[in-house]
């Protein structure tokens, strides 16, 4: 443990000495760093996982005219750690009807299920990130749609209704929004042109420009995906306490019950993160590319910290539509799912082609240059740039207008209209007002 | 394909584990537990492609079958009960001597063919050595590929090097050459998906499900065929 | 109670759809210990029945054996979020039985101190409401506003939510010192209060997905069910106890009753939301209006309400709640019984239900701001 944050705050060449004393260099790079990078980001998420929940707590507490925990430590900042032991000491319950096997391990798949993403998660150049696979993206995908078994086991074997109503709408609720999820993802990486995170972060950084503004509408989708994707308000349908109680986890107790909560939170961090490496620059922010060559160390520090604080807004963006909105019913999130978003995102892969296709076409025309190069991703020039923000942003709009008029006679599109003002009526004082009781009955036959 | 170090090390724990997996697979009581030993076996098939150099092909798989069939199976399963079998019924079913007959048949099969297979690959990579004077565009694809894969292979699972971009070549070869099978088993999907609909909701559900505008609803009201009240 | 059949054999999901799922009594959302059981086709509501009764305390038999006075505290435990207009109705009844004259400072301070009781019983509801379907800051901000309100009642009853706030004849004591500044400071405050919970919810698309078309109940069947408050203006009724039978102070007050049109949960919110702009419009004129002089009528040492049947309703938060009382002409009640509003709008449930989903019954249960203390009794 100390080690590994000793790993994090010291300059890592000194380390790699080291330990070169001790172990062969193959297997220092292959085994040895690895298992330092594992456990410095382990334990770092696990910390921010569960501080995400104490931030959740004061932040929804000050949305909220009250104060939120203050009693554990200054301000309750302790208040996690007193959760922690409190959730560890307490009984581990199983009901007597569930298939003890599946009941115990579907916690664990989904915490594994979640943790697992962070492993190609690129948080900083250099060593500040585990591995750099070129199918980074897909794993990310793929690993965070095995997270869905531990729900739909969960309900399964807890043996009770309310957990298997919500298993079966979780798993309904996260085949859906995954497909609307990886589409959203492809527009983005037409840009970037490969699947690994760390290419597509660089991507951004030689091209200078966010995805967000050749994007606007991939953010979107991806953002409110994986919003639904994790089953956070307002799509937290499998959870809903008013309906099912605590659906798929109603008969968990104990640290099993926080595993799933452990993995909720660490998914919300995983989708936050991928949406800043696709479309905010992940750890690029303008101007610190200064200090790459003369202070390298403090550079990877400093792309670290400008990577957590924009996941870190991310973060406050789940928080601030949890406490705004109400929640979806089930059949509205299925048709938001299949027809708005999938829609949208078909268009806009449809509609970004069509962009990177009349930039392509413009570049010579007329002595325009929009294209710089096409060796790693889309460089454009300004020129290019200005085209390609314009198209992102007019697809806004053509977006809205397909999907009016793919949805323009279906309930939810015409929810506004049903917006109605009450009528008042003001019978004379002391008068009775049974005269209008009658005139409602007759006209009700 | 040569394993050393650590890479023979994964080879064996995911090959012991993938068959392992696949033997309580069918050896299970509970089709929940099955479908679970499905799941570890296809995860770790997939490690195995990724010891291949095939990453593509295993965050596909993962995402394709753990995620979606296994999750869609697990759907039927818990909604269709399935205890009897658990609960020692249907023994008139059980037929010893047929049973050990039909598993040593289908051993004898899964042998030959395996044999067989292992010959033919290895006879393949062994016709065509790439003879030095031969640049890649004079190769036939098929042979830049094996080449390539033969390349990408030198340094794989540990991350040295960025691994193989067989993304982009099954992107390629996809939309390239196999662009009208794709597109025509796309339709043939899309035919079953409309059709399973058609036959699965009732008019009851398509009333219940409320998700017309109530004015058009009551436009729509006289009409039979899509069955709105 | 309609009784739902209970399917013979399930032996899957698949072969028979219909599930019986048992809602309640410890469900988070049947506001307290209402038992619904549900017969669903997947999550499609096909019949329900209730089953009430987890609270029962026979306080209408409890009454048959005490005085006149000694009932008034066991009235704040029926609809103990609206207990001061419960005991409302209990002291007018046993009023009018005397035939007393009650002076007019107590009518007028019973009219606010009821009022700001709506108010706070229409807070709770949208807080409830609103956690219901999902909207938890509405909520806290909702229980902010009732705070003040309970605030008021501490000071001038000297408990927050079972006041015992009446006393046959009058009022246990005049008004406090700063009562007037405080309903003042609660009544100009609160307009922008609610426009905050309007912003929060009455545009939002999800609530109004959530809310429009939602427990649909005709004028028709309101009236032939017996729904009262405004559950009942919901669809379409102006019926208003306090304009067509007004007791306390309600003659001299100028308001307006909101009406809905179709029905449904969201007409019903608008309803309830207007409904408090009224009453904090009521509490208002109460407050400039407020006469002086004593709060107590004359009472006997023993009170002996002559030979008769006896029946007062008041227009409480819920809808009517009504008090009919026999009395044989001893110092004890010979039988009471409560009109409950709640019990009688909780029938409609079963019809507003059905056809609909599993999370809709939890918004119905919402809006039809059911109160178990008082369905029991």
């Amino acid at each position: 443990m100390t080690m590994d944050i000793f790993a994090l705050f010291a300059p890592p060449n000194l380390i790699d000495s080291f330990l070169l004393k001790f172990f062969a260099p193959e297997t220092m790079n292959y085994v040895v760093w690895p298992f330092i990078q594992i456990g410095a980001v382990a334990t770092v998420l696990a910390g921010w996982a569960a501080y995400a929940s104490y931030l959740e707590r004061k932040i929804s507490a000050f949305m909220q005219a009250r104060l939120g925990p203050m009693r554990v430590g200054p301000w309750g900042l302790l208040q996690p750690i007193a959760d922690a032991i409190k959730l560890m000491t307490k009984e581990d319950l199983t009901p007597d009807d569930a298939d003890p096997f599946i009941f115990k391990y579907a916690p664990y798949i989904s915490v594994v299920a979640a943790f697992i993403v962070f492993a190609v998660i690129p948080f900083a150049p250099d060593w500040g990130v585990i591995t750099d696979i070129n199918i980074g993206l897909l794993f990310v995908l793929s690993v965070s749609s095995v997270g869905v078994l531990a729900l739909i086991l969960a309900g399964w074997s807890s043996n009770s209704k309310y957990a298997l109503l919500g298993g079966l709408r979780s798993s309904a609720q996260m085949v859906s929004y995954e497909v609307s999820m990886g589409l959203s993802l492809v527009g983005a990486l037409m840009f970037a042109r490969t699947l690994s995170l760390s290419g597509i972060v660089q991507a951004q950084g030689l091209d200078s420009i966010w995805y967000f503004f050749y994007q606007p509408l991939g953010f979107v989708i991806f953002f409110i995906s994986g919003i639904a994707e994790n089953n956070r308000a307002p799509f937290d349908l499998p959870e809903a306490e008013s309906e099912l109680v605590a659906g798929f986890h109603t008969e968990y107790s104990g640290m099993r019950w926080s595993l799933f909560f452990m993995a909720e939170y660490a998914a919300m961090i995983v989708v936050s993160a991928v949406a800043v490496t696709l479309y905010l620059g992940g750890w690029y922010f303008p101007g610190t590319w200064r200090l790459m060559a003369s202070y390298p160390v403090l550079y990877v520090f400093v792309s670290l910290f400008i990577f957590v604080s924009k996941t870190a807004i991310l973060l406050y963006l789940y928080f601030w539509f949890r406490w705004t909105f109400p929640r979806y019913r089930y059949d509205q999130l299925m048709d938001l799912g299949w027809k708005w978003m999938i829609p949208a995102s078909l268009v806009n892969i449809v509609w970004t082609a069509l962009a990177i296709f009349v930039v392509q076409a413009l570049n010579g025309w007329g002595g325009l240059r929009t294209i710089q190069s096409l060796t790693h991703g889309v460089n454009l020039t300004w020129a290019g740039k200005i085209i390609m923000v314009a198209f992102g942003f007019g697809g806004l709009f053509v977006t809205a207008a397909v999907l009016s008029m793919l949805n323009w006679r279906s309930r939810d599109f015409n929810l506004k209209k049903h917006r109605r003002q009450v009528r008042l009526v003001n019978s004379p004082k002391g008068q009775t007002a049974v005269a209008s009781i009658t005139k409602a009955v007759t006209s009700d036959g | 394909m040569i394993l050393s170090g650590w890479e023979s090390f994964f080879f064996w724990v995911f090959a012991f584990s993938a068959v392992i997996a696949a033997l309580l697979t069918v050896m299970a009581s509970n089709a929940v537990h099955s479908a679970l030993f499905l799941i570890s076996t296809l995860v770790s098939v997939a490690a195995l492609f990724v010891l291949l150099g095939a990453e593509f092909i295993a965050g596909v798989q993962v995402l394709v079958y753990v995620g979606g069939v296994m999750v869609l199976f697990l759907f039927v399963i818990m909604l269709v009960n399935v205890g009897t079998e658990e609960r020692g019924g249907g023994e008139e079913l059980y037929n010893r001597p047929a049973q050990v007959g039909a598993s040593l048949f289908f051993c004898v099969l899964l042998f030959v063919g395996l044999i067989s297979a292992v010959n033919l690959s290895s006879a393949h990579f062994r016709a065509q050595p790439t003879t030095p004077g031969q640049s890649i565009e004079q190769m036939s694809a098929e042979q830049a590929l094996v080449r390539e894969t033969e390349q990408g292979m030198v340094a794989s699972a540990t991350g040295t090097s960025k691994i193989s971009s067989d993304t982009e070549r099954v992107g390629a070869s996809l939309y390239r050459y196999g662009g009208l099978p794709f597109e025509i088993a796309s339709v043939l999907l899309l035919v079953a998906i409309v059709g399973s609909v058609l036959l699965a909701r009732t008019a009851k559900q398509e009333a219940a499900a409320d998700d017309l505008a109530p004015e058009t609803r009551a436009e729509l009201s006289g009409d039979e065929a899509l069955g709105i009240k | 109670m309609h009784q739902v059949e209970v399917a013979t054999t399930q032996e899957t999901l698949l072969d028979n759809p219909e599930m019986i799922l048992n809602m309640g009594p410890q469900h988070p959302s049947t506001h307290g210990v209402l038992r619904i059981i549900l017969r669903l086709d997947g999550e499609t509501v096909i019949d329900l029945d209730c089953d009430i009764g987890y609270l029962h305390r026979g306080m209408e038999k409890i009454a048959e054996h005490r005085l006149y006075p000694m009932i008034a505290p066991y009235w704040d435990r029926l609809d103990y979020i609206a207990a001061v207009s419960n005991g409302l109705v209990w002291v007018e009844t046993v009023e009018q039985m005397l035939g007393l004259e009650v002076p007019p400072r107590a009518h007028y301070i019973r009219t606010i101190l009821t009022e700001l009781n709506r108010i706070a019983s229409h807070l709770l509801w949208l807080a409830t409401h609103g956690l219901d379907i999902g909207s938890f800051t509405v909520l806290l901000w909702a229980l902010r506003e009732r705070e003040e309100i309970l605030k008021i009642f501490e000071q001038q009853f000297g408990a927050r939510l079972t006041c015992h706030a009446w006393r046959i004849g009058g009022m246990p004591s005049d008004t406090y010192a700063d009562f007037e500044k405080d309903v003042q400071r609660f009544v100009d405050n609160f307009p922008a209060r609610l426009a905050e919970y309007e912003t929060l919810l009455s545009e939002n698309r999800i609530w109004l997905g959530r809310t429009v078309g939602i427990g649909v109940i005709s004028a028709a069947d309101a009236i032939a069910i017996g729904l009262s408050g405004p559950a009942l203006r919901g669809s379409g009724v102006a019926w208003d106890i306090r304009k067509s039978r007004p007791y306390a102070a309600y003659a001299d007050m100028d308001f307006d009753v909101p009406v809905g049109e179709n029905g449904d949960t969201y007409d019903r919110y608008l309803v309830r939301l207007e409904e408090m702009r009224q009453s904090r419009r009521i509490v208002q004129q109460a407050l400039t209006n407020l006469p002086d002089g004593p709060v107590n009528a004359k009472l006997p040492k023993i009170i002996k309400p002559p030979v008769g049947d006896y029946y007062h309703s008041i227009e409480g938060p819920k809808g009517e709640i009504g008090c009919y009382l026999v009395s044989d002409g001893t110092s004890r009640p010979h039988r009471v019984r409560v009109r409950p509003p709640c019990l009688i709008n909780l029938q409609a449930l079963r019809q507003m239900c059905i056809g609909h989903l599993v999370a809709d019954v939890v918004a119905i249960i919402g809006t039809l701001d059911i109160v178990l203390g008082e369905i029991d009794r």
